[in-house]
């Protein structure tokens, strides 16, 4: 089950499909759900080399987020497209320390960061 | 239910394991922290630790039977914060639970509640023969 609400847009440039989060909390189950769904329909129909998850819009984030992140960092080097995240807010960049998950993400301050890190 | 005496607020709550049946226990704690001016940081490192704590009761305590419930209680006061959570499971063994932080687990997708609730708490502890988790927080501040 997952809800109907759009959680990401996505945008295309140069060689990467943008995606930018819409919620501000990524912690309700069904909200949750439907976000993986469309996170990974992205990288399993992606044409480009890489994928930008950009986060500037969310200011939560539970355990539940972390597993659509990883299950989607699995698909996606399954694919060979690079999956980069950018724009984390402090404390959620504080989980990804914590749970030493910045050190198989990669992850940018901003967008442009991401857009030109070599993959 | 909450009470308040000597600037110590309590609330006390049971709810169905279903997803979202805990936040509005959730937000209660979050305002009143919010009143007391506790720092945006606290708040996020004590909404974690709390939402992380119901949803292992509801999926691996009470495996989401709704007919099993979660009861929950807070109590704040000038010097901290205790939370407690309890489900009608059997119990926990923390130390049955592989290290999600080894190299070798980082890619498994879950397991991280409990290690997020342990760095975002000031102290955690176990009651209920497992059943049951208290976590506690002073105000920091930097906020971790």
């Amino acid at each position: 089950m997952s809800d109907s609400k759009v959680h990401i847009l996505v945008r295309y440039e140069d060689d990467a499909a943008i995606a930018d989060c819409l919620d501000a909390k990524l912690n309700e189950e069904l909200s949750i759900q439907s976000w993986g769904d469309e996170m990974y329909a992205l990288i399993e129909n992606c044409k480009k080399e890489r994928v930008i998850v950009n986060f500037q819009n969310v200011k939560f984030m539970s355990s539940s987020a972390l597993r659509v992140l990883i299950t989607a960092n699995n698909k996606a080097k399954a694919k060979r497209v690079a999956l980069f995240l950018c724009r984390i807010d402090e404390n959620i960049l504080e989980v990804f320390k914590i749970t030493k998950l910045d050190t198989i993400f990669k992850i940018r301050p901003t967008e442009v960061e991401a857009l030109h890190s070599q993959i | 239910m909450s009470t308040q005496s000597n600037n110590t607020w309590r609330r006390v709550a049971s709810f169905p394991s279903v997803s979202g049946a805990g936040t509005p226990f959730v937000e209660a704690v979050l305002n009143e922290l919010a009143r007391r001016a506790w720092s945006s940081k606290d708040l996020f490192a004590v909404q974690l630790a709390l939402e992380e704590a119901i949803a292992n009761a509801v999926e691996h305590g009470n495996r989401r039977d709704p007919a099993k419930k979660v009861d929950v209680s807070a109590e704040i006061s000038v010097e901290r914060v205790l939370l407690s959570v309890r489900d009608e499971g059997e119990g926990f063994d923390e130390t049955a639970t592989p290290n999600p932080t080894l190299a070798e687990n980082l890619e498994i997708p879950t397991g991280r509640g409990l290690l997020l609730i342990g760095n975002f708490m000031t102290n955690v502890w176990r009651g209920s023969g497992g059943a049951e988790i208290f976590m506690e927080k002073t105000p920091t501040s930097d906020g971790f």
